[in-house]
């Protein structure tokens, strides 16, 4: 092998002491407080912390990509190719020359982020005809030749197509091939798979990181998913209300996390390979309001570690820990580690799997028409859900995994009965409440209840948090009287964690994470034996998450006999959450078991490339790990392959395969599988 | 596209066919009778004796069941008549094709002038926000919607053409018979006209350039390097002139409705002095052909507009 001829050691990009304002009608927002970071030659560097932490800014101000007005750049200096880019006027010749060409960007929503006006061949060939000076004709040459280098198939014709015609996952690769078409020296990626399903999220990242090694650039990735940051990056900046509150080698920072916030981090998250018996530690409170926030220790009021020592008139300065690991931290925090930590003293409760299911589903279908021309015709049908049999026990927590698009959110919904199934059976309490007529199916039915996703929109803006939460109590007519009314309501939201004080505001008086304490309080009301959670937590910041997943467990061992649907894409909160496991794919689900096999002995090749593909949050489990991706996009219901469904995409699919249908079958106890080589 | 703009050209041809219905029962839901209208007139002198009367009915045709004065009403225009003004003694499409030049040019000038204006101070409002030119734009923008057309006509013609003496103060001259007197004829009823769509549009511009370049997209363009020209032109224009291509199509009718005003004001014998005459009169046959061909071309504003919406958003040509 050559020599390697870059200095490991010689920063590409050095932002030092860097202060970004916002003024707002409410007051100046630090939103970047004196921060410094660096990254060397051909390094992957990853910037950590919950969202309005700061992260994004403190990276979009190297490029000074800030609105001014209402943003300004105080102070500090990024140096870049022996120039401070600070200096340089903020859209002038000299600051554009180097954007794009030497600094590259790749964003978030890769769906928003291309002009959806314009076609992908143009976007493309922008900057190589702006900065490498090309002419038309060199720079289609060249897009095509780089959107077949990350993947794009039949690239050439694809090149006149638009963002809306492209997956999210392709459009990621559409914008890795942008950002690397000018040979960058640094590429800035922010939060570049969040939106992404964790399979297309593992092959962008891989394909991500193949180019920055093959171009020899430098990466700094943005991210809230410590996985990722095990996975990949060599060094991590964590970030708390626009500061850096550790840094250091990943390997450093991970196994001897130092600041009191950074240990919460790690113990918020569940990981795959989590003990069955652990518990998560969530950071208590909400991050603070950014607004005239004072200089000193910004963590101090959710920290567990806080003493009297700590100064609250003075600035925190970064205490040196070890080799290149600092700490905004003045005490010498000695933690267990986060294993110990996540020990919890109870068991989970047994599951009796003798006792009688609450929900035994039976070849159950769903279809959707499509409809098409003016009359409307019904041309055909999407089977969204294609003979599904399952069973949920009650008192258990069943999780129910799979990319989006593979039905879980339909199943959840025709067993709440939002939808109608058009085949099957769903037993409930001994009824089959798909045949049951309305009225005798609602006295049934307000007992399954659900949680949605989005706790923004999933909550009628002008309703008070009471009658949110008192509504079912009405509808159904559980309560005598307007006191029991009230006493109730107060109970509700005493177990969720919601002071009773509260209960005259509306939902855009709560943080997120109380938004869905309410959504959890209204889908108690009732009594409900089962709770259908569709996403639950995946709008949450990483503490506010573990919050709440802890509120789900808490209750479950409170209320005798509650019993949860768990959908989630998530497989480590799926895991930490659930009893068993149900994995879904393209409306069949292809295994059930207990999520302890499921991650020691995944049978079905799907399961087994969902968890290749979750990142484990610890550099050294990861450096380990096979990191091999699963292929291809999850096909459209609308024209499934023939046979095994999942064939296409599979590692060991033969002929038999391409031809029949497997049916889930029992292989040992307690576990099923629908695949002929299990 | 192709198929599609079948598919709307037909959807116009059924929207003008009820036009046509409509027009036709309307105006003779009216109270009164033309031809007795006509005779009472001065166009003839004396008294006029029944035979006459059913002579007149029978010579436009009205004797006959509406059903069949409508089918045949449709039956000529195909054929490329629409009957005989009863009191005008011409037919109607002379009439109307000595008419329509006029208002199509005044209207065609007047819109240009909007569009032409208001997308760039529009635009320059948008990327200007919070200066004086935005305070500035968006002032004159607001107050100049307010104006009424005949009262901002009135002052125009009292200080361009009675004080200054500079521009005719009524009347209608072809620019192909006389340049120059044409071009003078033509600058007072464009301005006039202009004013209410150009409010209108630069309002609309302005805030959907607002919106548009705080887009993500927009941030991508300016990471890769693009130069606020570039940015503003290429990327953010082309995806804000949705909605005011949608005001655009509204204004355009508007127009149609103001040049009424603007031709009475300006003494210009166009479409509009020819239909509110016509309605005058219950000249049938008069008022039955302005309106089909306001409605030709009312349709046909709103099928541009339509087919423009698939050229601005790939989303919807390809649906």
């Amino acid at each position: 092998m050559k020599a390697e001829r870059f200095d490991k050691t010689k920063k590409v990009l050095d932002v030092q002491n860097l202060r970004t304002d916002f003024v707002t009608d409410y007051g100046l927002v630090k939103a970047v407080n004196g921060v410094s970071y660096h990254v060397n030659e051909q390094e992957i560097v990853a910037i950590v912390g919950e969202s309005g932490c700061g992260k994004s800014v403190g990276l979009l101000s190297a490029l000074q990509l800030i609105p001014v007005p209402p943003g300004k750049f105080v102070s500090g200096r990024i140096m870049f190719e022996g120039r401070d880019l600070l200096r340089l006027k903020q859209n002038g010749t000299e600051m554009r020359s180097i954007r794009g060409s030497k600094i590259s960007m790749i964003f978030q929503e890769p769906m928003s982020s291309l002009n959806p006006g314009l076609t992908i061949g143009f976007q493309m060939t922008e900057g190589l005809m702006l900065h490498l000076k090309m002419d038309r004709k060199k720079a289609n040459k060249k897009a095509i030749e780089l959107l077949g280098r990350v993947g794009i198939p039949d690239a050439e014709k694809r090149m006149n197509d638009y963002a809306h015609q492209f997956s999210g996952g392709m459009l990621q690769r559409v914008m890795i091939a942008m950002s690397i078409s000018c040979n960058p020296k640094l590429i800035i990626a922010d939060e570049p798979t969040t939106a992404l399903d964790v399979t297309t999220q593992a092959q962008v990242l891989e394909l991500l990181c193949e180019m920055v090694r093959e171009f020899r650039a430098s990466l700094i990735i943005v991210t809230h998913n410590l996985g990722v940051v095990a996975r990949y990056a060599q060094r991590l900046y964590v970030m708390y209300a626009g500061r850096v509150v550790e840094s250091g080698t990943s390997k450093e920072i991970f196994s001897n996390p130092q600041h009191p916030y950074t240990i919460g981090l790690l113990g918020s998250i569940p990981r795959l390979d989590d003990s069955d018996d652990a518990s998560l530690v969530p950071i208590k409170g909400a991050p603070p309001n950014l607004i005239d926030l004072p200089d000193s220790c910004a963590f101090y009021p959710r920290c567990s570690h806080r003493t009297d020592a700590c100064d609250q008139s003075r600035k925190v300065e970064m205490r040196h820990v070890e080799g290149e690991h600092y700490a905004a931290c003045h005490a010498d925090v000695q933690v267990k580690t986060i294993t110990e930590l996540k020990k919890k003293d109870t068991q989970k409760r047994p599951i009796d799997k003798k006792a009688e299911p609450l929900v035994v589903i039976e070849d159950l279908k769903m279809q959707f028409p499509i409809r098409r021309g003016l009359l409307q015709r019904v041309v055909g049908h999407v089977n969204a859900i294609d003979g599904i049999n399952l069973k949920i026990y009650p008192g258990e927590t069943l999780g129910l995994v799979g990319e989006s698009g593979s039905g879980k959110t339909t199943l959840g919904r025709c067993i709440s009965r939002i939808y109608e199934p058009t085949g099957g059976k769903i037993w409930f309490e001994g009824q089959d409440i798909v045949k049951l007529p309305e009225k005798k199916r609602r006295s049934l039915t307000r007992k399954i209840s659900m949680i949605f996703q989005d706790p923004y929109g999933s909550l009628d803006p002008r309703q008070s948090a009471a009658s949110i939460v008192g509504d079912p109590l009405k509808i159904h007519g559980l309560v005598k009287g307007g006191k029991e009314y009230k006493e109730r309501i107060e109970e509700l939201f005493g177990l969720v964690g919601l002071h009773p004080s509260m209960m005259g505001r509306v939902p855009h008086e709560f943080s997120g994470g109380q938004r869905q304490r309410i959504g959890v309080a209204r889908s108690l009301a009732c009594d409900s034996s089962l709770i259908i959670c569709d996403e639950p937590v995946s709008a949450l910041d990483v503490s506010i998450q573990a919050q709440i997943i802890n509120l789900f467990v808490e209750l479950q061992e409170g209320i005798s006999g509650l019993t949860y649907l768990f959908i989630a894409h998530d497989l480590s909160v799926v895991k930490h959450i659930s009893s068993r496991i149900a994995v879904m794919y393209l409306g069949r689900i292809v295994e059930v078991t207990d999520s302890k096999t499921i991650y020691k002995d995944p049978l079905h090749p799907y399961t087994q490339s969902l968890l290749a593909s979750i990142p484990i949050p610890d550099p050294f489990i990861e450096q380990k790990r096979d990191h091999s991706v699963l292929q291809g996009e999850i096909p459209s219901p609308l024209n499934p392959p023939a046979g095994c469904t999942f064939h296409p995409r599979c590692p060991i699919a033969d002929q038999k395969c391409k031809e029949g249908i497997p049916s889930l079958a029992t292989v040992r106890e307690n576990h099923e599988v629908a695949c002929f080589k299990a | 596209m192709g198929g599609y703009i079948i598919k709307r050209l037909g959807q116009a041809l059924i929207v003008v066919l009820l036009v046509t219905v409509l027009v036709f029962l309307l105006i003779r839901l009216l109270p009164g009778d033309p031809i007795l209208l006509y005779v009472s007139g001065d166009v003839v002198s004396g008294a006029v004796s029944d035979e006459v009367i059913a002579d007149l009915r029978r010579e436009h045709g009205l004797d006959r069941p509406m059903y069949i004065q409508y089918v045949n009403w449709l039956w000529q225009i195909l054929h490329g008549d629409l009957g005989k003004s009863i009191f005008l003694n011409d037919t109607v499409v002379n009439e109307i094709s000595r008419a329509v030049p006029k208002t199509v040019m005044i209207g065609s000038l007047g819109l240009l002038l909007a569009v032409c204006l208001s997308i760039p101070l529009g635009v320059l409002a948008a990327v200007r926000r919070g200066t004086w030119i935005d305070t500035l734009v968006t002032l004159l923008a607001n107050s100049g919607i307010t104006i009424p057309v005949f009262w901002l006509g009135i002052m125009l013609i009292q200080i361009f053409s009675l004080q200054l003496g500079w521009l005719p103060t009524q009347g209608y001259t072809s620019v192909f018979d006389d340049f120059g007197a044409g071009v003078k004829s033509l600058i007072l009823p464009v301005v006039c006209l202009s004013v209410v769509p150009l409010c209108a549009l630069t309002r609309q511009t302005r805030s959907s350039m607002l919106e548009n370049i705080r887009m993500d997209y927009i941030r991508t363009a300016w990471s890769k390097g693009l130069s606020e020209g570039l940015i503003i032109m290429r990327h953010a224009l082309k995806n804000s002139l949705i909605p005011v291509v949608t005001v655009f199509g509204l204004m355009a009718r508007i127009t149609i409705g103001g040049q009424i005003l603007i031709e009475t004001v300006f003494n210009i014998p166009g479409m509009g002095r020819l239909a509110v005459e016509g309605l005058q009169n219950q000249d049938y046959a008069i008022v039955q052909g302005v309106v089909l061909v306001i409605a030709i071309i009312v349709t046909g504003i709103n099928l541009i507009v339509d087919l423009s919406y698939g050229w601005l958003d790939p989303r919807i040509r390809n649906n």
